[in-house]
C-alpha cells in the first residue's frame, strides 16, 4: 500500500506514456538495424585475400596456410572453420559466423574468415585532417 | 507559482542574483557528480537538473534556460574542456532536454508530473549526446548500440531526480503542498 500511495504522490497518470515512448524509442535500434545477413565471406591469410565466396553457396573450402591445410565449411549463409592445423584449434571453436563485420581467426596460420556485408568496402576507419 | 519573482518591480541585481544563486548551485552539484566513481563514464544521475527543473518550476523556462545554458559554460570552462568535443556533448544533452522539458512544461502540467517531465528530458539529453558523438567519430551505426542500456538508466535517474526535485520544491516551501507541484 505504501508503494501505491508513493506513486500516487509523485507522479501523473501520463508518466506511464511518456515511460513507455522513452522505451520504445530507446529500444529502437533492435528492431531498425537487424545487422543483416553477410554477403560474402571472404578468407585471409597472411594479410592476402585468397579468396572471397558468397555466402548463399554450400561448399567446403580448403585452404593451405603455413601449417597445413585448414578446412572452412559454408554452408545456411553461415560460415565455420571445420579442421584445423593449428595446436590449439581455438578457430574449430569459435563456432559459426553470419553477420556482417564477424569474422574468425587463426592466429598461427595467420588465417581469417570475414563475413562482409552490401557496404562498399572502406579504405579508412575514419580520416583526421 | 513564480514566488521568487512575485514582486514585479523586481531590482535587476536581485534577479541576477538568484540566476546566480541557482548557477552555482547546478556546477556545484554537476562537477561533483563528474568526480564521483561511476563504473561507467556515462552512468551519471544528471543531480544537476535538479536544480534546473526547480529553476523551471521556480524561476521561469527562460531564466532556466539561462541557468543551464551558463552551467555547461562554466563547467566546461573549469574543467578545461571548453570547446572539445565533451563540451559539445555536453551542450547538446543540455539543449535538447531543455527544449523537450519547456514543451512538456506548461502544456501538461496537470497530467504530467515534474518526475515524468524529468525522464523525458533526461532521455533526450542522452539521445542528443548519443547521436552529436555518432556523429563526431564517424560510427552513427555502432554508437546507437548504446541507446537501449542508457534508456533503461535514465528512465530510474529521471524519475529520482524529479522525485527529488518535488521534495525539495516542497520543504522548501516553494509550493504549498506536493500536489501544487503536480497540479498548478
Amino acid at each position: 500500500m505504501e508503494v501505491k500511495k508513493f506513486f500516487r504522490k509523485y507522479f501523473r497518470p501520463c508518466d506511464l506514456i511518456v515511460v513507455a515512448v522513452v522505451l520504445a524509442a530507446g529500444f529502437s535500434p533492435v528492431y531498425v538495424h537487424s545487422g543483416g545477413k553477410a554477403k560474402k565471406f571472404s578468407i585471409i591469410v597472411g594479410g592476402i585475400e585468397k579468396i572471397s565466396i558468397p555466402a548463399d553457396a554450400d561448399t567446403i573450402i580448403t585452404i593451405s596456410a603455413p601449417l597445413g591445410p585448414v578446412k572452412i565449411e559454408i554452408a545456411d549463409g553461415k560460415a565455420r572453420v571445420v579442421e584445423s592445423s593449428c595446436p590449439h584449434k581455438i578457430c574449430v571453436r569459435s563456432g559459426a559466423i553470419s553477420r556482417p563485420g564477424q569474422a574468425i581467426a587463426c592466429v598461427p596460420n595467420r588465417l581469417m574468415v570475414i563475413a562482409k556485408g552490401s557496404e562498399e568496402k572502406e579504405k579508412y576507419d575514419a580520416i583526421l585532417r | 507559482m513564480m514566488q521568487f519573482y512575485d514582486d514585479k518591480n523586481i531590482s535587476r541585481a536581485r534577479k541576477i542574483s538568484y540566476l546566480a544563486l541557482f548557477t552555482a548551485l547546478a556546477l556545484v552539484i554537476w562537477m561533483v557528480e563528474e568526480f564521483f566513481p561511476k563504473p561507467v563514464p556515462w552512468l551519471k544521475p544528471g543531480f544537476s537538473y535538479i536544480v534546473i527543473i526547480a529553476a523551471m518550476e521556480v524561476l521561469g523556462l527562460f531564466d532556466a534556460f539561462v541557468v543551464a545554458i551558463v552551467r555547461v559554460i562554466i563547467g566546461s570552462l573549469l574543467f578545461g574542456r571548453l570547446f572539445s568535443p565533451s563540451f559539445l556533448l555536453s551542450i547538446s544533452g543540455t539543449v535538447s532536454a531543455l527544449v523537450v522539458m519547456s514543451l512538456l512544461f506548461p502544456l501538461r502540467k496537470k497530467y504530467l508530473s515534474l518526475a515524468g517531465i524529468s525522464i523525458a528530458g533526461a532521455f533526450a539529453h542522452i539521445s542528443a549526446q548519443i547521436f552529436v558523438a555518432g556523429a563526431l567519430f564517424y560510427r552513427p551505426d555502432a554508437v546507437l548500440w548504446l541507446l537501449p542500456p542508457m534508456t533503461i538508466w535514465t528512465i530510474f535517474a529521471g524519475a529520482i531526480v524529479g522525485i527529488i526535485t518535488i521534495i525539495i520544491l516542497e520543504k522548501f516551501k516553494a509550493v504549498k503542498k506536493v500536489s501544487d507541484v503536480n497540479r498548478v
